[in-house]
């Protein structure tokens, strides 16, 4: 939730004025499936021990099953299978990863409109209303998908408007609208509005790197192409011959661009399954969303976060919201 | 790849019919499977033709693909008996405990949805291996589809382990030989959630491919291990072949050498008749050289 900062306890407002904005940017942790299209059990477990003082007696929870790549979370460049081939660099671990990269000036940019643009094809709950026998509509929907990308003039002019430039950033975020959505439950992956998101051009992603930013992030499920919740195996495009044949076709196109291997392939993080809010969109802040010092062998793919948005009351913080 | 067909003669199908008509099945009680697959052996053993000799090669012969697809079986009034009678050709029809009966029915039951991919439900369902999670799965299993239209989805996939194999990287396979995977097991299985076993084997015998696979929920100790999951997953995605099998045929099925999958299917409640096929496991075969 958000808060305003002047709603807490004066001891708990130190070094903040009482119009400052703090923004929790997560998801809570639950013992119930996070928002997903896996058939994997996401469920984490809990048990309880009693902690090994001697003087005194406490008790120590513990987390069973918890996935690095549940709720609010980081993906790291090792979340990428063989990047260690293809990198110029052995992945890092994700505790080794230095503090400020996680922290900095940041701005949400919002992108709802785009998500705007496939609403008719959903109902006001999520669901994806097209008859998966229906082919003609079903292929023009898929097609429809392309519409979510954000090229490099877009992406440029958007940020422009909220009166900043790549190079003064050290993230980005990209409010789509998607968490509207986002429930603790496991749905398809081709059936639910939260799985469809914006994603970047390769242009795009290049002119993110090019400026050195240390991470972006979305309020959905990936920043991805959501072609990819597809593996031409699912209800609507196997009934469908042309579905199926443009699924795969067009998978062969996105995935030799696709963003995770732009991004990530050159250390941008990226932040997923944001919590923006609307009041967030177009303003930029500052941003902290430090994973925990997982040092563990191998771990160099996800990290969970608590991230927060700040917005200071001082003039220039908040833009005109767009 | 390639499976092996086999078309039953008009001949052959009378006979399968007439087996099945058998007096002595009238005997068995509608659920009593122990008497009904002790039945169909016995009458298995006097059928004669070109259907029994596609048993040796499938069984014996590690060249020939593991996947064997008899198209033009009769309609029967007891599908069960059908299946019990053509799988105890290759093999002794097995069950094991916890797994429920000897024939299973792969059909969607909205009653046990759940969320993994499985034979009660309708979702699609990448290409795995049997049991993966006892120590002992069956070498074979028969598939018998009794209601399947292919208007309605729900085709068969197919791959081949040697083929599979071949076309991995070698760092890839000498990780998958490694006891390092983690495979989920159901509540009922001996109390554990998970077992670990490796992905691939070789027979002992004639040093074939085997292979143990379920892809959802399988986790690796390393990520060497799970990076060659991802290039085992690939290489089934490149090489399986997909067949629609329709209603009246069947498929005898390596459940170690093969891979088997599905694509989704409309939902029994969407159609009149939804897709059924019915499944039995077959144990070690007896081969002509022992």
């Amino acid at each position: 939730m958000a808060n305003s900062v002047s709603t807490l306890p004066a001891e708990y407002r130190r070094g903040f004025a009482d119009e400052d904005e703090v923004w929790d940017l997560s998801h809570a942790i639950t013992d119930q499936q996070p928002c997903t299209f896996t058939v994997a059990d996401k469920c984490p477990q809990v048990s309880f021990e009693e902690g090994e003082a001697h003087g005194m007696f406490f008790v120590t929870s513990h987390v069973d099953n918890l996935s690095l790549n549940t709720c609010t979370h980081i993906d790291f460049p090792g979340h990428l299978p063989h990047i260690a081939e293809r990198a110029s660099h052995e992945p890092q671990l994700v505790g080794s990863y230095p503090v400020e990269r996680f922290i900095g000036p940041t701005l949400v940019l919002n992108v709802s409109d785009k998500l705007a643009q496939i609403q008719e094809y959903f109902t006001d709950e999520g669901h994806l209303e097209i008859d998966p026998r229906d082919g003609t509509k079903m292929l023009e929907f898929l097609r429809g998908l392309d519409e979510l990308k954000i090229d490099l003039a877009e992406l440029v002019e958007r940020v422009d408007r909220c009166g900043c430039d790549l190079e003064s950033l050290t993230g980005l975020l990209f409010a789509s609208g998607a968490n509207l959505y986002w429930k603790y439950e496991a749905f398809e992956s081709w059936q639910y509005l939260y799985f469809y998101n914006p994603c970047l051009t390769r242009e795009a992603c290049e002119a993110i790197v090019a400026a050195k930013l240390s991470f972006v992030g979305i309020d959905a499920f990936q920043l991805e192409h959501p072609l990819i919740n597809f593996r031409g195996d699912e209800l609507p495009v196997i009934l469908n011959p042309d579905c199926r044949e443009f699924v795969r076709e067009r998978l062969a196109v996105v995935s030799e661009f696709a963003n995770h291997t732009m991004l990530l392939g050159n250390d941008v993080l990226i932040y997923e399954n944001l919590r923006l809010p609307r009041n967030v969109r177009g303003v930029r802040g500052h941003f902290s969303g430090v994973p925990l010092n997982f040092q563990l062998p191998g771990v160099t793919d996800n990290a969970l976060a608590r991230p927060y948005f700040v917005v200071k009351s001082e003039a220039g913080e908040r833009p005109t919201t767009t | 790849m390639e499976p092996i067909t086999y078309s039953l003669s008009d001949e052959e199908r009378n006979a399968l019919s007439a087996a099945c008509s058998d007096p002595r099945f009238d005997a068995a009680q509608a659920d009593d499977q122990d008497h009904l697959v002790a039945i169909a052996t016995e009458v298995a053993a006097t059928l004669d033709g070109g259907l029994r000799a596609q048993v040796e090669p499938l069984v014996a012969d590690p060249a020939t693909p593991d996947l064997l697809l008899i198209h033009e079986l009769p309609r029967v009034r007891e599908p069960k008996r059908l299946i019990a009678t053509v799988g105890s050709l290759f093999g002794p029809v097995v069950k094991y405990p916890g797994e429920g009966d000897y024939i299973i029915e792969i059909r969607e039951d909205l009653s046990r949805m759940g969320s993994r991919p499985s034979f009660a439900n309708a979702r699609e369902f990448f290409p795995h291996t049997d049991l993966s999670y006892v120590p002992d799965p069956p070498p074979f299993f028969a598939m018998h589809s009794v209601v399947n239209d292919p208007a309605e989805g729900g085709f068969s996939e197919f791959c081949d382990v040697g083929e599979i194999t071949a076309s991995l990287p070698k760092a890839a396979v000498e990780e998958l030989e490694q006891s390092q995977f983690l495979f989920p097991a159901p509540p009922h299985f001996e109390g554990a959630t998970s077992v670990q076993f490796p992905v691939l084997m070789r027979e002992k015998r004639s040093g074939r491919r085997l292979a143990r696979f379920r892809r959802d929920n399988l986790r690796a100790r390393t990520r060497e291990g799970i990076e060659a999951v991802i290039d085992f997953v690939k290489a089934v995605e490149s090489t399986m072949a997909e067949v629609s099998l329709t209603a009246n045929s069947m498929a005898i099925i390596g459940n170690r050498t093969v891979l088997h999958g599905r694509t989704a299917f409309v939902s029994s409640e969407q159609v009149e008749q939804g897709r059924h096929l019915n499944r039995m496991y077959i144990g070690a075969p007896a081969t002509s050289d022992g």
